[in-house]
């Protein structure tokens, strides 16, 4: 098994081991109490004065443990003796010397130094081979040079890329290394199969053709049934096409079969499928990356999207394949997101797209949910119905600075186009240039406010159910609030000063806001129904307390 | 995506992108920039000048073959579909 290039990748491994344990124990400390008893130990043995520089309860400590039942009192009654006498050579020169029993008990002292230092040494050497052997830094390396040595599976293939890069291994001895794994590799997990090229050269693909990359992740993801199934349901991938690399690293061979089975039976165009090829892929398998930055990344795929988008669509009396012609992302959007667009469509807010181009692109807008909301707020229902592909986009949401500004200044807002239909007029668009509106100024401009309620946010953006809750009827401000309603129940209209600029607002955003935060447990009345009301609502200080004090007359 | 923004794509437009498209979405445009970027450089060949909003909120432009992008610009005067387009992206829809 282990050949030339497997003992050279186990001899790099063992070499940057090494290296990552002097650099775990480099990270390890000297214990400083070690270093401060080195210290004294060693002034003590040139100059027994020393002694008078170390505290009573330290030498109790240094010594308690060398002899059997010492008498803590007489020790310390001797030492503060030796003390005074060695203080008293010093100061006066009195030349008194110590007794035997006073150098017993200093060479004790050292003693008890001595068997301390042995047992922070230990205790320090200890944390060493710790460090030497972390199971975060080590274990790694450990691991995989076991399973090269016995003839495991090796797995850790960040690894072997830093190998490469640290040791500046040539991109020929590279491939040749990688091509080594594999067989090591394949010929654990395949016994029928003599290598990983040969699989390959079986089903009519060239291995080599295969970047080092590619090659590199093989060795996790055993592709022998993936390749197996391409050859049989795509047969016209090329091993040099990145979606055959997604599909052979990360799809599952029954995934292929039952996607190309689908696309066949609903003629859905096979050059499409290949490009949104992350239909072949679980949603929430985890992948890495082929492009450069090589992250792994996850909930990528859109394999359960796209059975259910295709269900969903009959269901709705749509030909998959003329929606997916049309707009090819219906394949891979969120169902949940066709659904609410489809919401928009059949339920409360009643657009109805008139072609089947429009109706397929408001089926795959996003947020179009909030761009209804918006244009109603400006006062825009009834062109949206007539207009309803104006749901599909919006440039951000300068538009509706610039239809806010428009109303308070009394521009008008349509014109007749160059084809004599009525259209809004040119600018109202414009991302940087409706009337000196830009989208630094435009709060200033229109004296609009930021409404400080984003503490629900979270509740509502995680939250995907539209339907209303049939406990709003419990809440008697929804009776008193249809005296604010206009003739089709689309909005709410408030012009309590009648000043003939009223405050639109979406009737089914706040029944809808207001339903999810019930449901999810939100008790703050008051503070629930004001947040319904603002939510994305551009306004103006004197609005907003104008709402406020709606809200708080009919709670 | 910086390859988008050599060629004049706004960093928020991208910032925006990848905070409003679903990840399954991002991840295949990202998987077939060299076909996005060239139908943006077609784009702004063309004079079309409201491509971060294209990309923002049409998407799905990115998967035509810029053959077909070609030929359906082609088909009428080209300037009146790229006025209409500039003044408003939904017009996109109805090339």
């Amino acid at each position: 098994m282990n050949n030339e290039n497997i003992l050279y990748l186990i001899s790099l491994l063992e070499k940057q081991m090494e290296n990552k344990k002097k650099e775990a124990m480099k990270g390890v400390n000297k214990n400083k109490e070690l270093q401060a008893l080195d210290r004294m130990e060693s002034n003590l043995l040139k100059d027994v004065n020393e002694v008078i520089n170390i505290e009573n309860e330290k030498i109790w400590d240094l010594i308690k443990d060398e002899v059997e039942d010492l008498d803590y009192d007489k020790v310390m009654q001797s030492f503060s003796f030796i003390k005074m006498l060695l203080e008293g050579n010093k100061k006066n020169n009195l030349g008194f010397e110590l007794d035997d029993s006073q150098k017993t008990l200093i060479e004790l002292l050292l003693k008890g130094m001595k068997t301390k230092k042995i047992k922070l040494e230990e205790e320090h050497n200890r944390k060493l081979e710790e460090a030497a052997n972390s199971k975060d830094k080590i274990g790694i390396y450990k691991d995989s040079i076991s399973a090269l040595k016995n003839s495991t599976k090796i797995k850790s293939l960040d690894l072997i890329e830093e190998i490469f890069k640290v040791n500046n291994i040539s991109l020929k001895k590279q491939n040749e290394i990688i091509l080594d794994l594999i067989r090591h590799n394949m010929n654990l997990s395949t016994s029928s199969e003599s290598g990983i090229d040969s699989i390959f050269e079986k089903y009519g693909y060239d291995y080599n053709k295969l970047s080092a990359d590619i090659k590199l992740l093989v060795l996790e993801n055993d592709p022998s049934e993936n390749i197996k199934a391409i050859r049989n349901f795509l047969p016209t991938l090329k091993e040099t096409d990145k979606v055959f690399s997604y599909i052979l690293l990360y799809s599952e061979p029954s995934i292929i079969k039952e996607i190309s089975e689908i696309a066949y039976k609903e003629l859905i165009d096979f050059e499409l499928i290949c490009k949104m090829f992350n239909i072949f892929i679980k949603v929430n398998k985890e992948i890495i990356s082929l492009d450069s930055k090589k992250e792994k990344i996850s909930k990528v795929g859109a394999y359960e999207y796209f059975k259910e988008n295709v269900e969903f669509l009959h269901k709705i009396n749509i030909s998959p394949s003329k929606a997916s012609k049309i707009n090819p992302l219906i394949l891979i959007t969120p169902t949940h997101i066709l659904k609410e667009n489809d919401y928009i469509q059949t339920n409360n807010y009643k657009i109805n797209p008139t072609s089947i181009i429009d109706k397929i692109n408001l089926l795959t807008s996003f947020e179009s949910i909030k761009i209804i909301d918006s244009y109603i707020e400006a006062g825009l229902y009834n062109y949206i119905l007539k207009n309803p592909f104006l749901v599909t986009s919006v440039p951000g949401k300068m538009r509706f600075y610039n239809l806010k500004y428009a109303r308070q200044n009394q521009i008008p807002i349509f014109t007749k186009d160059e084809t004599g239909n009525i259209a809004m007029i040119k600018g109202i668009h414009s991302v940087n240039s409706f009337m000196g509106i830009t989208d630094e100024n435009k709060e200033q401009k229109i004296g609009a406010i930021t409404i400080p309620n984003a503490e629900y946010d979270e509740i509502v953006n995680n939250n995907y159910d539209y339907s209303i809750s049939p406990s709003l009827s419990n809440y008697k401000i929804f009776d008193y609030l249809k005296n604010y309603e206009d003739f089709n129940g689309m909005m709410y209209i408030f012009d309590e000063n009648k000043e003939g600029n009223p405050i639109y607002i979406s009737k089914n955003k706040v029944l809808r806001y207001f339903s999810i935060l019930i449901n999810n447990g939100v008790t703050n009345i008051e503070k629930a129904l004001l947040y319904s009301f603002t939510k994305d609502l551009i306004i103006t200080e004197k609005e907003y307390m104008e709402i406020k004090s709606i809200i708080r007359r009919y709670i | 995506m910086k390859e988008l923004i050599k060629l004049g794509i706004k960093e928020s437009t991208i910032k925006k992108l990848y905070d409003k498209l679903p990840f399954s979405i991002i991840f295949n445009i990202e998987s077939n920039i060299d076909n996005v970027i060239d139908i943006i450089t077609y784009l702004k060949n063309i004079n079309i000048d409201c491509i971060d909003e294209i990309l923002l909120y049409k998407p799905y432009i990115f998967y035509m073959s810029k053959e077909k992008l070609n030929k359906l610009f082609s088909e009428e005067n080209i300037r009146i579909k790229v006025t209409k387009i500039n003044n408003d992206i939904t017009n996109l829809d109805f090339i």
